[in-house]
């Protein structure tokens, strides 16, 4: 049994098979086959090592013949493995001793060779040869199953995802009733896959560091997402304890769920507070309302781009807002934010979108990038348009830095909007329009942008990002990310007061406010209207439901005033107990 | 003359891995194991406390040696004496 320790970022505990994804995404299957087909299997395995072998030597005679003797050459080392007898007898070994399957055996052995190379980290040579190992593994694996794919979209049973790291187009096509769990190498607590994970509801840690190299496809793994922990080949014991965790927990959030949507978010002192869902995908509207939601105050469209070979189509658009629209029904808001890629999130590059660029935090991403790829851009909000005639839509312009964008972006909205009365298709004219404060700009002159908009909506990923200059996914810098900054509560004071004085609406959609310790400090500071990952809004309503305005404003004021991220962690941590004692924040 | 020599011939040479700048990688590791497997003797690599079989690349690549490591070429068998030469010329990178 292994212990590894990583960044807790969602609850819950998963028993599960593991399925493996290494760097590039290969799928290590695992079994172990009947005693009696041990000798198939060694028979197997020799034919993919001939099949392999034969392929090398083709692709190095096309090499030669292409890129001339040397590249040829060094191609030949590597096919060398192929004839490594002592190699390949390991994993005959494998099969004989343990019944495993060949893939399994491959995958089992090459997994120990990885580890000796790990450990040799600091040898100049070793990272190449673990890219060597790795082809060899691929390429083997590649032959035994028969050039099948195996996407994660055709999953048969449920696993738990472990990973170096899960780009926005896998996760995409995860489907949440066959996984259990996710665990990553890489990330940090704001990072694509948590946010994932949160929103999928399914227990996560990431950050763990390095340790797929002591696990294989199919060995059973238990997820810890209340601790931070990833349990590899458990002892049954352990396993024993964490069924019933499990079972605790699972009886327990049903009660706690069921209680809280039927209680509205309501301050002790009567004052009503607007909780709302961040959603990404359609289907995660009714499990949003499930939870008491009162709409979506944050509809991420980046899944209608990504895991696509393809800008999608007007259609494709509208057919995702209305299918929220219809969950909701004609009263419930839903904010529906224009595409907000940026380098972290997008990896097809359809349109032509140079995901080179240096700095891509800093470069053309979100408005920007559609700004500058108007049909894109048209495409989208012609769709969000047609689509308000079903309900309560608003928009919502993410990453805007200037008065000047923002005006853009309204210019081509009212663009749209003729276009659309020219062809008479039907449209609510007075759809609400707002912009989204997350750039550290925005912030210091929201009184300006505020004459522009109906309403704010506070990133507050982003903002911390931009503002303490740290990116979120930087484990060596992941310290100075704090959203409890004193840099971060100035600026969202600030923004508060510009909206109050100009009557504009301020949401706050980060991460933010699921935290339970800042609901109080974001009510104190102006804010009426939080929007959450579904499943943090019960907790978030308790805590609203517990305290009192103006004692809000005091713990706001009195944060105000702390001068670092520590400190104001401590003294909201403190309030949030003193006043919910049974909360585990 | 014409003795037949009946017993084995056992060579040890000691070897200090030449300055190829990366240490035993790849293709060095398959060129010995080559050449290794065209001899009759039994051939292996001592680095440390790790010894690896010399007809595998594999085994030769898990003794991570780094240039200037010190290896004991071990040979054993009749044409011992005539493999020695070729596979310590791989070992010190005068190919």
């Amino acid at each position: 049994m292994h212990v590894r320790r990583g960044i807790a970022v969602c609850p819950g505990i998963a028993i599960g098979p593991a399925l493996v994804l290494d760097t590039e995404g290969v799928r290590i299957p695992s079994q172990v086959v009947p005693h009696e087909q041990v000798m198939a299997e060694g028979i197997r395995l020799r034919q993919a090592v001939d099949e392999a072998l034969r392929q090398s030597a083709e692709r190095q005679r096309e090499l030669t013949r292409k890129h001339g003797r040397v590249v040829g050459e060094i191609f030949e080392a590597k096919s060398g493995l192929f004839e490594d007898g002592k190699l390949i007898g390991g994993i005959e070994g494998l099969i004989r001793a343990h019944d495993y399957s060949a893939e399994y055996a491959v995958s089992r052995h090459v997994r120990g060779i990885l580890k000796q190379l790990d450990a040799a980290a600091h040898v100049p040579q070793a990272a190449r040869l673990r890219g060597d190992y790795v082809d060899f593994e691929r390429q083997l694996l590649e032959i035994l199953r028969g050039g099948r794919r195996e996407p994660l979209a055709e999953l048969d049973e449920a696993v738990v995802i472990l990973a170096n790291d899960l780009t926005p187009s896998e996760t995409a096509e995860l489907d949440p009733k066959l996984v259990f769990a996710l665990a990553t190498e890489s990330g940090g607590s704001t990072s694509h896959t948590a946010i994932l994970a949160g929103a999928l509801e399914i227990p996560a840690v990431v950050g763990v560091g390095r340790f797929l190299t002591d696990v294989s496809g199919g060995d059973r793994v238990i997820i810890d997402g209340n601790n931070g922990l990833v349990i590899l080949d458990p002892d049954d014991a352990t396993v024993e304890r964490y069924e019933k965790a499990r079972r605790l927990e699972r009886s327990r959030s049903g009660e706690h769920r069921v209680q809280s949507r039927n209680v509205p978010a309501v301050t002790r002192d009567g004052v009503r507070i607007t909780l709302l869902g961040n959603i990404e995908f359609p289907s995660e509207t009714r499990p949003c309302l499930d939870r008491g939601a009162e709409g979506v105050g944050l509809y991420r469209t980046e899944f209608l781009y990504i895991h696509k070979g393809h800008d999608p189509s007007e259609e494709e658009h509208y057919q995702a807002y209305k299918a929220v629209l219809t969950e909701l029904g004609p009263d419930r808001p839903v904010v529906i934010r224009t595409l907000d890629l940026g380098g972290d999130k997008f990896t097809h590059s359809a349109a032509g979108y140079n995901t080179q660029e240096k700095n891509p935090f800093l470069g053309l991403r979100s408005v920007r990038l559609c700004l500058r790829n108007l049909p894109l851009f048209k495409t989208q909000l012609r769709a969000i348009l047609r689509a308000s005639v079903h309900g309560d839509v608003r928009v919502m312009f993410p990453m805007i830095s200037t008065v000047m964008e923002l005006r853009q972006c309204k210019g081509i909205l009212r663009e749209v909007q003729e276009d659309l009365e020219e062809a008479r298709i039907p449209f609510k004219p007075d759809v609400p329009v707002g912009t989204m404060i997350e750039v550290p700009s925005a912030a210091l002159i929201a009184d300006l942008l505020a004459k522009q908009v109906n309403f704010f909506s506070i990133g507050t990923n982003d903002l911390v990002q931009y503002t303490l200059a740290a990116d979120r996914n930087n484990e060596s810098v992941a310290d100075l990310y704090s959203a409890a900054d004193p840099s971060i509560l100035r600026l969202i004071d600030r923004v508060t007061k510009s909206a109050a004085a100009a009557g504009v609406a301020v949401n706050v959609c980060g991460e933010m406010s699921g935290e339970p310790m800042f609901a109080p400090l974001l009510l104190g500071l102006g804010v009426r209207q939080l929007s959450a990952t579904p499943r943090k809004i019960p907790d978030i309503k308790r805590v609203v439901r517990a305290v009192a305005l103006p004692d809000c404003q005091k713990l706001a004021a009195e944060c105000l005033e702390l001068e670092t991220a520590s400190e104001v962690t401590r003294y909201l941590r403190d309030h949030l107990r003193r006043v919910l004692p049974d909360a585990d924040d | 003359m014409g003795a037949i020599v009946v017993s084995g011939t056992n060579v040890r040479r000691t070897v200090i891995m030449g300055n190829a700048p990366d240490g035993l990688h790849m293709r060095p590791a398959m060129a010995f194991a080559k050449l290794a497997r065209g001899f009759r003797c039994a051939v292996s690599v001592r680095h440390g406390d790790k010894t690896a079989d010399g007809r595998s690349p594999t085994d030769l690549l898990m003794l991570i040696a780094l240039p200037g490591s010190e290896l004991e070429l071990i040979l054993d068998g009749d044409d011992a004496d005539i493999a020695a030469e070729p596979l310590v010329a791989i070992l010190v990178g005068e190919d």
